[in-house]
């Protein structure tokens, strides 16, 4: 057979041996640089309680909310707290205008649960209070649908009689890892706000 | 050759040569959809925008793929094109099922294609219970479509087993140590596929029954263990990847030589190595995979020592392929640069496997990305040896010439690809990397993630290129000018026994090249009819725990229907010629008619080879049903299951008096049954028949006893404990082969009546039906006089 | 016997050595870990037992005086623990990559481990066996305070 033009192995095959060993020198640079020390920079939550103001529309009686479940922090979070840290006071009577965004790949929904026990018992929320609201999802799929990867779903909630109500993602398992904030619809409260207890 | 000409060959053909052109195809099929779900794991890895359902979907179903669907049917695929070309058979022993086993595997596929549109399949390839069979995270029909293509694929590869077997046993024309090396390799793979696909399909049925019926055979709560699923998975999984690498090893010893102009070094220990591998991978070295599942300091020191003594066979190959290389002149084209490769990596990916079997090492490194890059180099390699078979054999079987330099660029570019990737996964590992997440959980992991992206795409691009080369000239290429491409002939190393008079040895020739195959008198394409139909059993079934009752009954009517039709217009309109014992040349067809022209010397040696065929199938059943029994002793007992032991209290069966009678009537049916064989021998035919009768009756009587014990007497349901599910699945399991044994009984005193001498159909009947008797023995007393637990 | 033979089968024996030494000492390691025949029996006797629960997709951690604690375990140096290893749905693996320590955490299974950990500091505790969507999210902390 005559001696087609044998070059073109060759060039690949160098071009092939400068991106590899390319890539491994890139590569344990790299490494180096990242393993370095650093300053560990520990996120102290601060523990004030102090008093985040949150939008709203008094002649709508509406509250403006947004919860962003983030990808730093806690895995199972709203706005970077778990465990029941954010509590969202607003008058009794009131509606949530809520936007839910979730940055994480894994899906999440938002739930405005009627709780009966003080923290979350089952991996199953409806176990342990009653769904009032629900944006991501319905209530026959909450538990194993929701939105992910930077996508955002609003809802209208309300009106909110007084009570104290938990706000949870529903699938099966989250709440209880920890994704459950408070919400205190009450008489007492005439504007609007949100803390976060350290 | 024109698509009606092709859809005609692929539907009707029963010859090993288009069969394994037809593998070939869907397995590079499957090659496409496995690497379009890489693709996607790369995507989410390097970017953060899939869904983790998305990705986990992902990554369950690129193993799946190319594990069971890409390398299998290629492998399978070469040994049926090349082996009855390399030992001088006309064909398998039995054609009409290699070409069941190939469609059976057809509807397979496409179930695994569409059935992420079903339910979410985040189980991983392996599908640890209890996760594959909870319906939280996995609802829906997804996993139970992929369970489904498992057992029809785990038929599909146990019936090809014992065909190679008795292919390669009855009706080779050269001596065993004159064999070619893929022969060797691929009757070591024969034996694994009869011996490990039973246990993955006992452990499939128990998860569809888990997941579509509430059995439960993993729930620890109710006596069952997930342990058990690791157990069944791994005894499968171990040798699995043995059946992966042995056909693409005595690839490489075929290849290699060629490549050298030399005879390999070392012929007989790389035959007799490959039996070795096959014999110890059945071994204790399954629970490798389980050192951090097993809280058990013997059972960790057994698996360790015959997984480090794998190691030696498999040393003896590297030795003798490197050895090769030596002495002679190795012609670099792209063949040569693979099969290099392949020992390249086959090399580094053993000493990576080396840490594993140090169980302190193993508790630090499984699960993490050291073990996707230990494996990762030897599926590449397993990759680059089948690559290096499509290239060798393409001459032959297009009779044209690829381009050597964009080919041998494209190698290059695959190689290149398959090292970056391996060492960016084994380099992740050794820091601690943890697998299956769907992202990276540390910034120090990422630059050897980036250096797996590099790689994948080198590996993208060289496999496009070889690809599409191959493609075109397959079409345009210059064509071969002659009969010995490689010129393998006149360096004395023939490719082939069968000598290529003209090539190409392509689709619907026959096997020297030399004619057109013609289909005459088969009216009607059974075996790919009946092969996509036995899909129909599984899904009916579905249809059934899903509600839709009368679709189920349905799709499980029309397959026995069709069944029923072909057993009666192949079997009985006509009475046809016996089976041939060359594999049916065509020449020789109709020579013998009614089985009148069978002469009692041809009578026995009939009766030897079917005796040896029916002792294959009834050893694969005995793994099939010490899975079922064995998995059962397993959750029961106080050693492997301790806190549902002590737990779960344990369900008892009345043995007396129903089951005890009835099992008196059908183990007493043996002695008929042993008498009608004894009977037929002497050539005392009417004995036969009245005798078969009789044991046919005594098992019916045994069958409506079970079916009036069931309904009438038990208790409990099967889906209360693993006591129920295990008592209810086994027995049944039984009954349905008293049901096969009792049709084969009939089919055979069918044909004795119409005038046939039924000398192979006399030794299945008796054989089967004994070792049914002796099953019985064990499922009686494990299950109703509680023996052993 | 010509040279290659002799080359070939002195690599299988020296390949036979060479795993044989490495596997008994890797055994005589591996029973230690499994049954803690590195400590005192004083050391053993004094361990504290926490369980440790897996679950989709957090760590819980119950210490012997009924305190729970979800995703963050907290040890003293030096202090020898027994870790009651099991899990609530599916099969997890705890594992602690800085330590190397890892072993599969199954439902209807205790897996007892004894831990000694000298170096204070904060660890990782992650899953290492796939468990659903949120595998790569069940993180925990350990802590180890002097």
């Amino acid at each position: 057979m005559k001696a087609q033009s044998s070059i073109l192995p060759v060039i690949v095959g160098i071009l092939v041996a400068i991106i590899a060993v390319g890539v491994s020198v890139y590569a344990y640079y790299e490494y180096q640089i990242l393993s370095a020390p650093t300053t560990t920079s520990t996120s102290t939550s601060t523990s004030t309680s102090s008093q985040i103001p949150l939008k709203y529309d008094s002649t709508n009686k509406t509250v403006f909310l947004t919860i962003a479940v983030l990808t730093t922090g806690p895995s199972f979070n709203f706005n970077g707290t778990s465990n029941g840290q954010l509590v969202i006071y607003i008058p009794a009577g009131w509606s949530i205008y809520v936007t839910y965004i979730n940055e994480q790949s894994l899906p999440h929904n938002l739930i405005l649960l009627e709780n009966d026990t003080a923290t979350p018992n089952n991996a199953d929320v409806g176990q342990f209070g009653k769904i009032l609201y629900i944006v991501g999802a319905t209530t026959s799929n909450y538990q194993t649908t929701g939105i992910s990867s930077g996508q955002s779903v609003s809802g209208l909630w309300g009106p909110i009689n007084a009570g104290t109500y938990m706000l949870v993602c529903g699938i099966l398992g989250h709440a209880e890892s920890g994704m459950w904030a408070v919400v205190v619809a009450s008489p007492n409260v005439t504007t609007p706000y949100a803390t976060t207890a350290g | 050759m024109n698509i009606k000409r092709i859809l005609k060959v692929a539907l009707y053909t029963t010859n090993a040569s288009d069969i394994g052109q037809m593998y070939i195809t869907i397995g590079i099929i499957s090659l496409i959809a496995g690497a379009i779900n890489a693709a996607l794991i790369r995507y989410q890895l390097t970017y953060q925008s899939l869904s983790a359902v998305e990705y986990y979907n992902a990554v369950s179903l690129h193993g799946i793929f190319m594990i069971f669907f890409m390398v299998m049917p290629i492998s399978v695929g070469f040994a049926n094109y090349l082996i009855p070309r390399m030992i001088g058979a006309h064909d398998l022993y039995w054609p009409r099922i290699n070409a069941l086993s190939f469609w059976i595997l057809v509807p397979a596929v496409f179930l695994t294609i569409i059935a992420p549109w079903f339910g979410p399949i985040n189980t991983g390839w392996y599908m640890y219970a209890p996760l594959s069979v909870e319906l939280s995270v996995n609802g829906g029909l997804g996993v139970t479509l992929v369970e489904t293509a498992l057992i029809l694929s785990g038929i599909s590869s146990t019936l090809t087993g014992v065909n190679f077997l008795m292919t390669i046993i009855k009706l080779k024309k050269v001596p065993y140590f004159k064999m070619s090396l893929f022969t060797w390799s691929f009757f070591a793979t024969a034996i694994l596929l009869v011996v490990a696909m039973p246990p993955l399909t006992a452990g499939l049925v128990f998860a569809y029954l888990e997941r579509m019926w509430n059995l439960p055979f993993f729930d620890a709560t109710l006596g069952g263990s997930p342990v058990l699923w690791q157990n069944l998975f791994w005894f499968f999984g171990h040798p699995e990847v043995y059946i992966l690498m042995l056909p693409a090893m005595g690839l490489v010893g075929e290849i290699l030589p060629r490549m050298v102009g030399r005879q390999i070094y070392g012929y007989k220990a790389l035959a007799l190595s490959s039996m070795a591998i096959a014999f110890l991978s059945v071994l204790g070295v399954w629970m490798h995979h389980m050192f951090t599942a097993i809280d058990n300091t013997i059972a960790q020191m057994v698996a360790s020592a015959t997984t480090m003594a794998i190691a030696v066979p498999s040393g003896v190959k590297v030795f003798n392929w490197t050895a090769t290389l030596y002495g002679g002149e190795i012609r670099f084209k792209a063949p040569a640069v693979l099969v290099i490769s392949f020992i390249a990596l086959f090399l580094v990916g053993g000493i990576t496997g080396v840490f594993f079997p140090l169980v302190p090492l193993d508790y630090a490194f499984n699960g993490t990305y050291l073990v996707v890059g230990h494996f990762h180099y030897m599926v590449f390699a397993i990759l680059v040896a089948l690559l290096a078979g499509l290239i060798y054999y393409f001459p032959y079987f297009s009779g044209k010439w690829y381009h050597e330099d964009i080919v041998k660029s494209g190698t290059i570019l695959i190689v290149a690809g398959t090292f970056l990737i391996a060492t960016g996964m084994t380099i992740d590992g050794v820091l601690g990397m943890p697998r299956r997440y769907a992202e990276v959980p540390s910034p120090i992991y990422v630059p050897f993630q980036q250096m797996i992206d590099v790689g994948g795409i080198l590996m993208g691009i060289g496999l496009v290129m070889a690809f599409v080369d191959l493609v075109y000239c397959w079409i345009r290429g210059k064509t071969v000018e002659t009969i010995d491409p490689w010129n393998a002939i006149s360096i004395g190393l023939a490719d082939f026994y069968i000598k290529p008079v003209k090539l190409p040895l392509s689709f619907g020739k026959s096997l020297d090249g030399a004619f057109d195959e013609e289909y005459h008198g088969i009216s009607f394409p059974y075996y790919s009819i009946l092969g996509i139909m036995l899909s129909f059993i599984p899904l009916g079934f579905i249809f059934m725990f899903i509600n839709l009752i009368p679709i189920g009954i349905l799709l499980l009517a029309i397959f026995m229907a069709t069944g029923i039709y072909w057993a009666y217009d192949q079997w009985f309109k006509s009475i046809p010629p016996p089976m041939q014992l060359d594999g049916g040349s065509p020449s020789t067809h109709g020579s013998m008619a009614n089985g009148a022209g069978v002469t009692p010397a041809l009578g026995t040696i009939i009766m030897r080879d079917a005796r040896s065929a029916v002792l294959w199938f009834i050893l694969a059943e005995i793994c099939l049903f010490g899975s079922f029994i064995g998995g059962y002793m397993f959750v029961a007992s106080p050693i492997t299951n301790p806190i549902a032991y002590a737990n779960v209290p344990p369900l008892r069966v009345e043995y007396f008096p129903l089951p005890t009678v009835m099992t008196i009537i059908l183990l007493s049916s043996s002695i008929p049954a042993h008498l009608a064989y004894e009977e037929f021998k002497k050539g005392n035919i009417k004995m036969f028949k009245t005798l078969g009768i009789l044991t046919a009756v005594m098992g019916f009587t045994f069958l409506m006893g079970q079916v009036y014990e069931f309904t009438h007497v038990i208790h409990f349901t099967p889906q209360q404990s693993a006591f129920t599910a295990f008592f209810f699945s086994t027995v049944s399991l039984h009954g349905f082969h008293v049901i096969m044994g009792l049709v084969v009984w009939t089919f055979v005193l069918l044909r004795t009546f119409k005038g046939v001498t039924p000398y192979g159909g006399a030794v299945a009947a008796t054989y089967y039906w004994h070792f049914v008797d002796a099953i019985w023995v064990v499922v009686f007393s494990t299950f109703y006089l509680h023996l052993f637990v | 016997m010509e040279k290659a033979r002799i080359f070939e089968l002195s690599t299988i024996v020296f390949a036979i050595v060479i795993l044989t030494v490495l596997g008994v000492f890797s055994d005589i390691y591996l029973n230690s870990i499994n049954t803690g025949a590195y400590l005192s029996t004083t050391a053993k006797q004094d361990a504290i037992p926490i369980k440790v629960i897996g679950m989709q997709y957090a760590w819980e951690f119950v210490y012997p005086n009924g305190t729970v604690s979800i995703d963050k375990l907290v040890l003293k140096a030096n202090q020898t623990y027994l870790l009651e290893i099991t899990s609530k749905d599916v099969i997890h693996a705890f594992y602690i990559p800085q330590l190397g320590f890892k072993f599969e955490a199954i439902p209807g299974y205790v897996y007892d481990f004894y831990i000694v950990v000298n170096k204070p500091g904060v660890y990782d505790i992650w899953c290492a066996e796939f468990c659903g969507p949120g595998h790569y999210l069940m993180k925990g902390t350990l802590i180890v305070v002097s």
